[in-house]
């Protein structure tokens, strides 16, 4: 049997031939071009899947799928915020405590020493980060994919 | 959550009418969207939900999840709204999405696991017997098992075909594919399913005797 018949098989159970293919089809059938066990079994199948069907879901769900979908595009927004306001804070946070504890005369030198290495690797590897990130950005093949 | 009425300048008299944001076409809903109007995205989402939301059932199994992702992937399809192109169909451009968001969400180790089939075929107003109850679920629970042991592409146009009752023109909207790849693909589909119920279910899809 031939590729395109075999495929002309679930055509035909589906009801997607025309009249003058539904005809050809059972031409073939009948004349033995197609075979009649694969059909068979395939029919078989096909009832066994049109015999189920997915799960409803009930109707009050429908009521408030806008709204719940609207919510999440609100939250979106609302976490954009909060992540910039959260960086703003924590940098600025971050800054006022390494400055206070390195200017402090008060502090042990190799407190401030030490402080002033782990700023500056933080800093260093946050540069990194952020250059391979950029670099990916520019080099990436699928960028352009649409998702 | 908006007024859900546009305003456009009637041809007529220059006048202008207010006409609800559900009478609008889809590329005019979207362009409305992409310049900031959320509103828009309601007739929208109202249009595609059932089918969105049927899908990913067909995929992750349980109807709350089915819900949330197809919640999760309209809010992410809207985020993406200012890079798509209006004149393009939305619908087979948001299916991607949610079809990725659905193999995402599947390939993580934990998810609540059901059999999301009902019967459908007439009972003629009888009632079951124990025995065809037990196997009507135990039929449900191997088609099931069987389409989750296919590949996410023979998978994705089975529930489809199968379960959401596209035609084939549909499919091959949805997928932007022509219509015999459809043909094509979902035969074959269909061959590689028959192969794992004729397994968990020989006495319903087994070879006849020649």
């Amino acid at each position: 049997m031939s590729r395109d018949s075999n495929e002309l098989i679930s055509a035909y159970l589906d009801g997607e031939l025309s009249p003058a293919e539904r005809a050809e089809f059972e031409r073939k059938l009948a004349s033995g071009e197609i075979s009649r066990q694969e059909f068979e079994e395939m029919k078989a199948m096909t009832e066994v899947t049109s015999s189920v069907k997915l799960a409803s879901f009930p109707d009050e769900v429908w009521d408030g799928f806008w709204s719940q979908t609207y919510n999440r595009l609100e939250r979106g927004i609302g976490w954009i915020f909060l992540s910039i306001g959260a960086v703003i804070l924590c940098s600025a946070g971050a800054y006022q405590f390494l400055r206070s504890l390195i200017e402090d005369p008060s502090s042990p030198w190799w407190i401030r020493l030490g402080t002033a290495f782990v700023a500056l690797g933080l800093g260093a590897l946050f540069v990194s980060v952020l250059r391979e990130r950029i670099f990916v950005r520019s080099t990436d093949p699928y960028r352009k994919v649409k998702r | 959550m908006g007024s859900g009425l546009s305003i456009h300048m009637n041809q007529s008299d220059g006048g202008m009418v207010a006409i609800p944001l559900e009478d609008l076409d889809e590329r005019d809903l979207i362009l409305r969207c992409q310049s900031g109007d959320k509103a828009a995205f309601e007739p929208i989402v109202t249009r595609y939900m059932r089918r969105a939301a049927a899908f990913a059932l067909g995929w992750v199994g349980n109807r709350e999840d089915a819900l949330d992702l197809s919640q999760d992937a309209f809010a992410r399809a809207y985020k993406a709204l200012p890079r798509f192109e209006a004149d393009r169909p939305f619908y087979p451009w948001f299916h991607r999405i949610l079809r990725n968001l659905c193999i995402n969400y599947i390939g993580r180790a934990k998810y609540q696991k059901e059999v999301p089939l009902e019967d459908d075929y007439p009972l003629r107003g009888r009632e079951l017997s124990p025995l065809e109850h037990a196997e009507r679920s135990e039929l449900r629970a191997a088609v099931w098992a069987g389409i989750e042991q296919l590949s996410e592409q023979d998978r994705e146009i089975l529930v489809l075909r199968e379960f959401q009752g596209l035609s084939y023109t549909e499919i091959a909207e949805s997928l932007e594919i022509p219509k015999g790849t459809v043909m094509s693909r979902l035969h074959n589909a269909r061959r590689r399913l028959k192969d794992k119920l004729t397994t968990l279910v020989p006495e319903k899809v087994g070879r006849e005797e020649t």
